[in-house]
């Protein structure tokens, strides 16, 4: 049975700033998120890179796949043993705020493992909000910079 | 009046105009292979199928192809499957390197027979099966097929490729099928503008892996896990068939009201001929409308047919046993009841849009054809 959950933080930053921040974390994602140990690009591609990211316990590749038109970034797990997922992140512009966006994070899994899902679960919100917040302020912080 | 044997036309012109409007947005955005359309066609045909998990594929042949090597199959290994069908799922046992065991059907509801399928297990071993729901209903026994089959390991390939709509104690036929397949041939219940078909599974980590085969056993761009296929869909067919999706449940009402139709005309006739349709239990989708002979073959019978102007059809003429590239195959009997089935099918016309004075017509055709002897 297929499991999602959505988050999104507001990122007070240029569109520039904040795809450009959302560039890096595709090709150093160890540098936003703690519990990723590092990570090696496999291949790139017109539209994106499947690159290799190691966790603990596991080595885990991605597909991932941008289109900056559309401000969306898609990662899909590739060849895991017992889980399919996919991490959409998709830039949104503010209502009401000039150079303000939400970046919003849609994550997808299905798995046939109940322990693998079970982990999931417990460290899903913190793994994928402390990308969001270090992606937030790399953004916010060149922003800053710039001015 | 002519009686066309089908006329796809009916169903176009109800769609026909949102599909060029359609099909000019898949050119101004370039959905040649894949796209937005591919993806929304992918989770519609989940929810109306009931099936977890829907991989569209480049036509119903691939999506076989592709089903037997995502459930393991490997040269060498052997395949039962039905002596009546099309010919597609014996090529395709036979494309996987696999070696395949013909089984003859069930005389009442004309698929796969389970008794024969379980005695033949005993003799040949099969590795796997392809169960075909022909002719628009499934088997009477489609739930001691699942069984048996977990119970002895024998991987189960169930070819919906004429089931669009099926459902086998109110549960779509698709739904607990390992891997099903369905073809979306322009004449079948759901068509494309051309050729277009798909894989079902409930296993997520199957679906990944058909989706992979589908794609040259793509991982990345230029990388690769699986030896596999180009077989992919276009925008062009996913935005075709999501307009027909629309309609589809009118059409399947259309079909089976004409099948309703012949079934009563033909009933009072038992000295001519047996009409078929789903076995208690299975709701039908009305694709074809299967009268058996009792006197003249199937070919006479199309022969006069002709000459009063009604199209007809004789699914199938020959079985797969007696093509020529299956002469020798193995088989669980000597497969009398399909090879007759076989020599005495006619099928009148039946489509959707098909009106009550055609289907009168041809039923009058038909009974005149039985009655003028041989």
């Amino acid at each position: 049975m297929l499991s999602e959950k959505s988050y999104r933080c507001e990122v007070r930053a240029p569109y520039e700033h904040l795809w450009n921040a959302l560039m890096e974390e595709m090709e150093h994602p160890e540098q936003f998120n703690k519990g990723i140990l590092g990570s090696r690009i496999l291949e790139r591609f017109n539209n994106g890179i499947l690159r290799v990211t190691s966790v603990p316990d596991a080595d885990v590749r991605e597909k991932i796949v941008f289109d900056y038109k559309k401000g969306t970034l898609s990662s899909q797990l590739v060849g895991h043993p017992v889980l399919v997922g996919v991490i959409e992140k998709k830039i949104v512009p503010h209502p009401e705020l000039k150079d303000s966006f939400f970046l919003e994070s849609h994550i997808e899994w299905e798995t046939t493992s109940a322990p693998v899902d079970s982990m999931i679960r417990r460290n899903m919100e913190r793994f994928v909000t402390q990308s969001l917040e270090s992606v937030k302020s790399t953004a916010e912080t060149r922003s800053i910079a710039a001015y | 009046m002519r009686v066309p044997f089908i006329d796809l036309k009916r169903s176009v012109e109800r769609i026909r105009d949102q599909v060029l409007l359609d099909w000019t947005s898949c050119l101004d955005n370039c959905e040649f292979v894949g796209g937005p359309s591919v993806q929304k066609l992918e989770k519609t045909l989940s929810q109306f199928l009931d099936s977890e998990h829907v991989i569209s594929c480049a036509n119903g042949t691939d999506a076989l192809v592709i089903g037997l090597q995502a459930l393991g199959i490997k040269p060498g290994m052997k395949v039962a499957l039905p002596n009546m069908t099309f010919w597609a799922p014996f090529e395709a046992v036979v494309q996987i390197g696999a070696t395949p065991v013909l089984v003859d059907i069930n005389p009442d509801d004309l698929q796969m027979d389970f008794e024969e399928f379980k005695t033949g297990f005993q003799q040949h071993r099969y590795d796997a099966a392809i169960l075909v729901h022909l002719f628009g209903w499934t088997s009477a026994r489609l739930a001691d097929f699942r069984q048996f089959c977990r119970e002895n390991n024998v991987r189960l390939l169930e070819d919906g490729a004429q089931s669009f709509g099926v459902k086998n104690r109110g549960q779509s036929v698709y739904t607990e099928a390992e891997v099903a397949t369905i073809s979306f041939y322009p004449a079948k219940v759901l068509g494309a503008g051309g050729d277009a078909g798909a894989i079902m599974t409930p296993d997520p980590k199957r679906a990944e892996m058909i989706r992979s085969l589908c794609n040259h056993g793509r991982a990345g761009h230029y990388t690769y896990d699986y030896v596999g296929w180009n077989s992919r869909l276009s925008g062009v067919q996913a935005t075709f068939l999501l307009r027909m999706l629309e309609h589809v449940q009118g059409f399947i009402d259309s079909r089976l009201e004409a099948e309703r139709f012949y079934y009563e005309f033909f009933s009072q006739y038992p000295e001519h001929c047996r009409v078929y349709r789903a076995p208690e239990g299975v709701t039908g989708n009305g694709y074809l409308i299967v009268i058996e002979s009792l006197t003249q073959t199937g070919d006479e019978l199309a022969a006069k047919l002709k000459d009063y102007r009604i199209g007809c059809a004789r699914t199938y003429p020959q079985t797969l046993g007696e093509q020529l590239p299956a002469r020798g195959a193995l088989a669980t009997s000597d497969l009398r009841h399909s090879q007759r089935l076989s020599r005495m099918v006619i099928n009148l016309p039946l489509f959707a849009g098909i009106t009550r004075d055609e289907c009168q017509l041809a039923a009058d055709s038909l009974l005149k054809a039985f009655e003028s002897g041989r």
